[in-house]
């Protein structure tokens, strides 16, 4: 697989996935049931090829395809998609059909315009058992907490000028809910991994820090929706901002001036 | 996660005043924000003060006393008001925001003499010792034991998994912090062929290891070597790099341009500005290449090196003002081969990154080597480290894993289909 093809690859799934959301629109809007077939059918196939496009630059690169910035990406839209398919069939709603549609997209979207070469190399550093299983538990993390955030930001605008209700709050608190637990876990492999590594299970890097305020804003999340007083809205509100610190974990770290003392930061793109 | 307190109080709050009630997030803002403001306020006067822990054994006394002694104030007077609005969610939430925000610095600039001039005129320089950070992880610390301890107490639906989870998450923080004044750091510069030495070097002070090192060999396997095409811009230049390697009859690709290598040495030194092939640890390779355009005209043939040890770069200007040059090869592993003596016994070890050396109590890291001279490099530098503190960590950390992963069987077994009304 060359670079080229990598982005013919997909430029093809983000045109699948925006045919995917406006017959998704389509639907919602009471279309007839083709559309949502045609929705849940794009997603799915995109999903699918952007598995092998994955599983194919893995072979090439000889390494995992988890180092820079646009390798991420595409982890990050597969698990967003994915799981958000998964998780529509089981709870047997639609309303995370369009924000995850449009949130992969957007990522696959940053690759295509920001294309990075294809890079084989791999840092001594990152050669550990620990790679693979800290940053794709990071990314399903990202995935799910993002589908948080569009469910959020849906019942918010679905909801605007009206009062919010209970119902309103139980897809994106059910997400944070399942996100949390495996942001925990993978602040925790890093720990154990930066052991090894290191010799300090927690230095306070910038990027480590951006993570821990990033799981605090979480942890206010679920802890203040237990608060009888909590309102639906600023709880709603609550999870976007969470996860625009995540964001600023994920991005925002590699701009500041604390990126240059940080062992994290991403490998810069030509 | 499950929260401090029921959704539904069980009791009814008493009445009376401010603080004689069932707090809320207005109670919690006032302790949390005046005890951290407070503590700021001493910080911004007192500039330079950083807050430690005492040495050993007196920093676990510290950091685990006061909140093992919350917990058992709790158990013993479990209708307690205040201790009881100490451990609930609106405390727990701003004791977060708290420590959130004084260690937000460290995520945004740098910290020390490199931090910005008004960081420095709060006191702030060094978030992570000043005194509103302790103040904010101490009121985390406390919020954790009491509200395990009456989690634990009243057995309420998820008492397990939130005992698990709390108390792992409390170990960390305690062992973290007892840690920080138990834990001792050095560097050790090894050389081949120098013989044993038990030296290091701690923060300028010298420090004899437990454990002798003698490195017999520095090793440094690297990528095979890429083509990359710059050109000047104002302010710098733009580089692409080819995304396959270069080797013995390669053809490759790059910006526009095809390679075509027609000579290759796999080891070289430059002499008067040409290569000679040259088997010497750490001499790079060099290439003689053809570079056609997109069209098929040639733009020239040259030699291409990248910088070593062993002799100047040699890069090919070509006609449109761009430079073809050799990306330095990028490691791929790193080595240190040593004999190690702990006890009068001897054994080899090859330590590697990720795979660091356990001796006499100590652990030794592979962390750099003389990068001028990448695989000629006859030096090896390695961090020892000892940490007291560490098995408490990892009991922690594995409380935390097993609560969190509780929680996940919790929440995922609500991933189910909104029941609907008969």
């Amino acid at each position: 697989m060359t670079g080229s093809v990598l982005l013919g690859m997909l430029a093809a799934i983000v045109a699948v996935w925006a045919l995917a959301a406006l017959a998704s629109v389509r639907a919602l809007a009471g279309g007839p049931p083709i559309y949502d077939r045609l929705g849940r059918g794009g997603a799915l196939a995109g999903v699918a090829a952007l598995a092998a496009t994955i599983a194919a630059l893995w072979l090439t690169l000889d390494r995992p395809p988890l180092r820079t910035l646009g390798e991420t990406r595409l982890w990050y839209a597969l698990w967003l998609v994915g799981l958000g398919c998964l998780l529509e069939w089981r709870l047997r709603t639609r309303a995370l059909r369009l924000p995850m549609l449009a949130m992969g997209a957007l990522f696959l979207g940053l690759d295509l315009w920001s294309p990075a070469a294809l890079d084989r190399t791999l840092m001594p550093a990152l050669a550990s058992p620990w790679f693979v299983p800290h940053v794709t538990v990071y990314l399903a993390a990202y995935a799910v907490l993002g589908l948080s955030c569009g469910a959020a930001l849906t019942a918010l605008w679905r909801r605007r000028g009206q009062p919010l209700r209970d119902e309103d709050l139980r897809l994106p608190l059910l997400l944070v809910h399942l996100g949390l637990p495996l942001l925990t876990c993978g602040l925790c492999f890093g720990a154990l991994w930066a052991k090894e590594a290191w010799g300090h299970w927690w230095a306070w890097d910038p990027k480590e820090t951006w993570a821990l305020l990033a799981w605090i804003g979480y942890v206010v999340v679920i802890h203040h929706v237990r608060r009888p007083a909590a309102r639906p809205r600023g709880t709603l509100l609550l999870i976007a901002g969470a996860f625009a610190v995540l964001l600023g974990c994920w991005y925002l770290v590699n701009l500041l001036p604390s990126a240059q003392v940080s062992v994290h930061t991403y490998a810069v793109e030509p | 996660m499950t929260s401090a307190e029921p959704a539904a109080a069980s009791e009814p709050a008493p009445a009376g005043g401010f603080w004689l009630t069932r707090w809320s997030y207005a109670q919690a803002t006032a302790l949390v924000g005046g005890l951290c403001g407070a503590a700021w306020a001493a910080q911004a006067v007192a500039g330079t003060l950083a807050v430690a822990l005492p040495p050993p054994p007196w920093n676990w006394t510290v950091a685990c006393g006061p909140f093992l002694a919350l917990a058992v104030a709790r158990w013993l007077r479990p209708r307690s008001l205040l201790l009881d609005n100490l451990g609930g969610i609106p405390v727990a939430v701003l004791s977060l925001v708290a420590l959130a925000l004084f260690a937000s610095p460290v995520a945004i600039w740098k910290e020390g003499p490199e931090a910005p001039a008004w960081l420095a005129s709060l006191g702030l320089a060094h978030p992570l010792s000043t005194l509103p950070f302790a103040v904010a992880l101490a009121l985390v610390m406390a919020n954790l034991a009491l509200c395990t301890a009456r989690r634990l107490q009243r057995r309420e639906p998820g008492w397990i998994r939130f005992a698990v989870l709390h108390t792992g998450l409390l170990t960390v923080l305690a062992a973290g912090a007892a840690g920080t004044a138990s834990l001792e750091r050095a560097r050790v510069v090894l050389t081949e062929g120098a013989g044993f030495s038990a030296l290091a070097d701690r923060g300028g002070r010298p420090l004899a290891l437990p454990v002798e090192l003698a490195l017999d060999d520095f090793v440094l396997e690297s990528f095979p070597p890429r083509a990359a095409v710059a050109r000047m811009r104002p302010g710098g230049w733009d580089v692409v790099t080819a995304e396959t390697f270069l080797g013995p009859d390669a053809r490759v690709a790059v910006a526009g341009l095809t390679l075509a290598v027609r000579e290759w040495l796999p080891g070289a030194a430059v002499i008067d500005g040409r290569p000679t092939a040259f088997a010497e640890t750490g001499a790079g390779p060099a290439a003689r290449v053809a570079v056609t355009a997109a069209d098929g005209g040639a733009l020239g043939e040259g030699w291409l090196h990248a910088p070593s040890a062993y002799g100047e770069p040699l890069f090919l200007a070509l006609p449109d003002g761009r430079a073809l040059m050799m990306e330095a090869p990028r490691p791929r592993r790193f080595a240190s081969r040593l004999r190690v003596r702990e006890g009068g016994v001897e054994r080899p070890y090859e330590l590697v990154v990720n795979r660091p050396l356990h001796a006499g109590g100590w652990v030794f890291y592979q962390t750099s080597y003389d990068e001028r001279l990448g695989a000629a490099s006859r030096t090896s530098v390695l961090e020892a480290v000892e940490d007291r503190s560490l098995p408490v960590v990892y009991v922690g950390i594995f409380l935390v894993l097993a609560g969190i992963a509780a929680h996940l069987w919790h929440a995922a077994a609500a991933v189910r289909p909104p029941e609907r009304a008969p």
